[in-house]
């Protein structure tokens, strides 16, 4: 194998490992630390520690000028996780809660590896180098307790031939041993050894502060063992086989690895959804038959029986086909289907990083993580989530000191919900943050003359919040690495309506914000609202559509040359499609009710006229080629029953265009 | 005048009254008369989309690419010529569709009077005998006409 490919694998070992270990420290993040959480993560430890030993000696020693920086990254690997082995240890024999401070050097001993690992092939050395000495000399101050860990080789005494008295002479060792020492690792293990099962070697890990002399003594003075070897073990980290022995195979990560989600590029499927696909599929075949048969034998001479030909006929079509296609519908559909946990747990890790950095306490919940939605969309949501997370953290969660005096909870909450909700995926995210202060993106606007002064008194407060939707209003003045911007929500909103979604924003002063998105579960088939305007087809996805109704033609007011209605005490603006479209306006004017679907962009809502309302369906997304972003307000098409086309309608681009319009 | 080694094989259509021709294996399929969709709010060019074979086919209008003023009203009756661009498909309405040509001929690149407006999709121009006539068509290049 050549050493690139070595490289490689070690790489995806690393990656596998870091993440099994932040699986770990998420928990205890939220939490208190018990030993067998100190116990994963000092598994993952070992086995990077291990790898990298061996990846270093065996291969790169000999060509370091070539991968000087890989080398030098695997120098800064192997030492910390030596010394942060020995600070677990310790952690692991004090049966205290972990101090803060304890739990801040795993975190860090967490980032500096993944950073590492994230620029593999760099030299990023000086600057982590420097990073993991501090963590290094950190650890070790913690370590004065110095326990040590003696590795021991057992050969038991062979006084009786019988191969099942081993295990009596084994289990009765373990119980000195436990009388003895506190902490101990043995393999085989108790359970093994009480059910019997062969093993060739026997090793027992000893942690104590006895010295060397006083373990071997103890050890060798045991009537049933007939030699106690100890074994050099930090002394000799290339024995890595050796090592890896000793380690108490129960716990071994490579026995967690298969059960593992694995990588993202590749769709799992339950077994279960294939065999429905199929199924429902045979019941179509068989009902494909049935159909061929009963038309063979329908004669259009015989007109006594036609007349029930046909009835049956129609039976099949409209009842068992129909069902039987939806079905299939479904169960294709499912497959596609992917829980929102993979979107939740890569999150948690920027969170905890970016709480740091603003020193904010925070507490994240997340609500149905098995809520299931197309991979598709799922792919597209992490930069969505992270960056409404990242808001709330910077501009919603308070300091601790700032809650205090609030009498808020020094630990700020964010929590992310998912739920199904009538064929739509709804995502909503609540802080108990301060809220958005409206007054100030008031003032951003005015400044950065997004809106007139004029404007900006007739705004309500939900249409104020949506200005935070438009490009380049930011409220934060420092712009860093996580926010500040301002690009962001524009781009969020921009990402959710391609989805054919939508999103709201609710903000409460002192109380915190809630976010919620709404996102059809899938993007190839979707339920939309059909629609005629000037006798042409058109398509409202559903999730974007708050309602559908008439409108006396006296009810509508002109507000400066925009006509609007009120919809429950609410202005909406009406957009008439004829213009937005460009199309000939032959509707004939004396009509005294508009037909109006009432959209929504965030916040805001409007309404659109159309000529007819066709109704509901399910309909399957055609992009349009080459032609897909060169047709303003139109994102697709899709095929009605009778062949013909209608057009989806982007309502992003409707609204944007009348926000430019208007605002600017 | 020169020959080349092998026969080609041109589709013949009509532009009001002027020739075209392209390779047939540059194209893809040949519609007729279909249901045309017209799509509001895009490029002046595109004349609507078609559905074919689960495919939604843009057509657009040659005449009005090529700037063709004397007669931009396509016939709506003819046919539709569908190649793929960047792996896409993409069709023209063409006013006739004329049986194809097979030649021997090499096609003529050096001429000066073809408009800047068509120039840059064409490959040259080709002489052809049609009711004893000798006509000349012009061959385009798929290729290089896109939206």
């Amino acid at each position: 194998m050549n050493i690139n490919k070595l490289i490689e694998i070690f790489k995806s070992e690393l990656k596998e490992e870091i993440e099994d270990f932040s699986r770990t420290t998420l928990e205890m993040n939220e939490g208190s630390v018990t030993k067998e959480q100190l116990e994963n993560i000092f598994i993952n430890v070992h086995t990077i520690k291990g790898s990298s030993i061996t990846l270093y000696n065996n291969i790169l020693k000999k060509n370091e000028k070539k991968y000087s920086n890989i080398a030098s990254n695997l120098k800064i690997i192997s030492n910390l996780t030596h010394d942060f082995e020995d600070f677990l240890e310790i952690l692991k024999n004090d049966n205290n809660f972990l101090k803060k401070e304890e739990i801040k050097h795993i975190l860090k001993f967490e980032e500096i590896i993944f950073e590492i690992q994230e620029n593999f092939e760099e030299s990023n050395s000086e600057l982590l180098d420097k990073e993991a000495k501090t963590l290094i000399s950190k650890i070790k101050k913690i370590n004065k307790k110095q326990l040590k860990r003696y590795f021991y080789e057992i050969t038991l005494s062979e006084e009786e031939f019988d191969e099942e008295y081993k295990h009596v002479q084994l289990s009765i060792l373990y119980n000195e041993i436990k009388n003895k020492y506190k902490d101990y690792v043995f393999n085989p293990t108790e359970e093994e050894v009480l059910q019997e099962k062969n093993f060739k070697e026997i090793f027992i890990q000893l942690n104590t502060e006895e010295n060397e002399e006083e373990v071997s003594k103890f050890l060798n003075s045991r009537e049933d063992i007939k030699e106690a070897k100890l074994i050099p073990y930090i002394q000799k980290p290339i024995n890595i086989n050796e090592q890896e022995a000793v380690l108490n195979k129960k716990d071994h990560p490579n026995k967690k690895r298969t059960n593992k989600t694995s990588k993202k590029t590749i769709l799992k499927i339950e077994p279960d959804r294939i065999d429905d696909v199929l199924k429902h599929t045979s019941q179509i075949v068989v009902l494909k038959n049935n159909l061929n048969e009963l038309v063979e034998s329908i004669h259009l001479n015989d007109e006594d029986f036609l007349e029930q030909k046909i009835e049956e006929l129609k039976n099949m079509i409209f009842g068992d086909l129909n069902t039987y296609v939806d079905f299939l519908q479904e169960s294709v559909l499912k497959i596609r289907m992917t829980p929102l946990e993979q979107l939740f747990f890569p999150l948690r890790r920027d969170i905890r990083k970016i709480s740091e950095e603003y020193n904010k306490e925070l507490i994240l919940e997340t609500i149905g993580s098995s809520t299931e939605i197309d991979k598709t969309i799922l792919d597209e949501l992490p930069d969505v989530l992270l960056h409404l997370v990242r808001n709330s953290i910077c501009h919603g969660i308070e300091t601790p000191k700032e809650r205090e005096e609030k009498r808020k909870d020094p630990k700020g909450k964010i929590r992310i919900e998912a739920k199904h909700e009538k064929n739509m995926v709804t995502l909503s995210i609540t802080d108990d943050g301060k809220g958005i202060d409206i007054e100030k993106i008031k003032e951003i606007a005015l400044n950065k003359n997004f809106i007139t002064k004029n404007i900006v008194e007739t705004l309500s407060e939900e249409e104020i919040i949506d200005l935070i939707f438009i490009s380049g209003l930011s409220s934060t003045e420092k712009v860093n690495q996580y926010s500040g911007r301002g690009v962001g929500m524009n781009a969020v909103r921009k990402k959710i309506e391609n989805l054919k979604g939508s999103i709201k924003i609710s903000t409460k002063k002192d109380k915190g914000t809630k976010i919620k998105i709404s996102l059809p579960l899938t993007t190839s088939i979707i339920q939309a609202i059909i629609a005629k305007i000037n006798n042409d087809y058109f398509t409202f996805p559903t999730t974007q559509v708050e309602e559908v109704l008439h409108l006396d033609k006296r009810k509508i007011k002109t507000v400066s040359e925009q006509e609007v209605f009120l919809l429950r005490d609410k202005e909406i603006p009406i957009i008439f499609s004829q213009d937005f479209f460009n199309l000939n306006n032959e509707e004939k004017q004396d009509k005294l009710f508009l037909k109006i679907i009432v959209l929504r962009s965030s916040n805001t809502l409007y309404g659109f006229t159309i000529d007819e309302y066709l109704g509901q369906q399910n309909i399957v997304v055609k992009n349009l080629g080459i032609l897909s972003g060169k047709t303003k307000g139109i994102s697709g098409s899709n095929i009605l029953g009778d062949g013909s086309i209608s057009l989806i309608v982007d309502t992003n681009s409707i609204t944007e265009t009348f926000k430019k319009t208007n605002i600017q | 005048m020169k020959k080349k080694e092998r026969l080609e094989e041109y589709v013949v259509f009509g532009l009001g009254e002027e020739y075209y021709g392209v390779k047939i294996n540059s194209l893809e399929r040949i519609l007729s008369n279909d249901y045309v969709r017209y799509v509001p709010n895009t490029l002046e060019i595109v004349e609507g989309i078609v559905h074919n074979e689960e495919q939604i086919i843009p057509i657009i209008n040659l005449k009005k690419k090529f700037k063709l003023k004397k007669q931009e009203k396509v016939n709506y009756n003819s046919y539709i010529i569908v190649y793929k661009q960047n792996n896409q498909p993409l069709g023209f309405y063409v006013d006739h569709l004329y049986e194809s040509l097979e030649t021997q001929e090499e096609i003529r690149s050096e001429n000066n009077y073809i408009p800047e407006t068509i120039l840059p999709y064409t490959e040259g121009v080709l002489h052809f005998q049609k009711d004893k006539e000798k006509e000349i068509l012009i061959v385009l290049d798929l290729n290089k006409i896109s939206i």
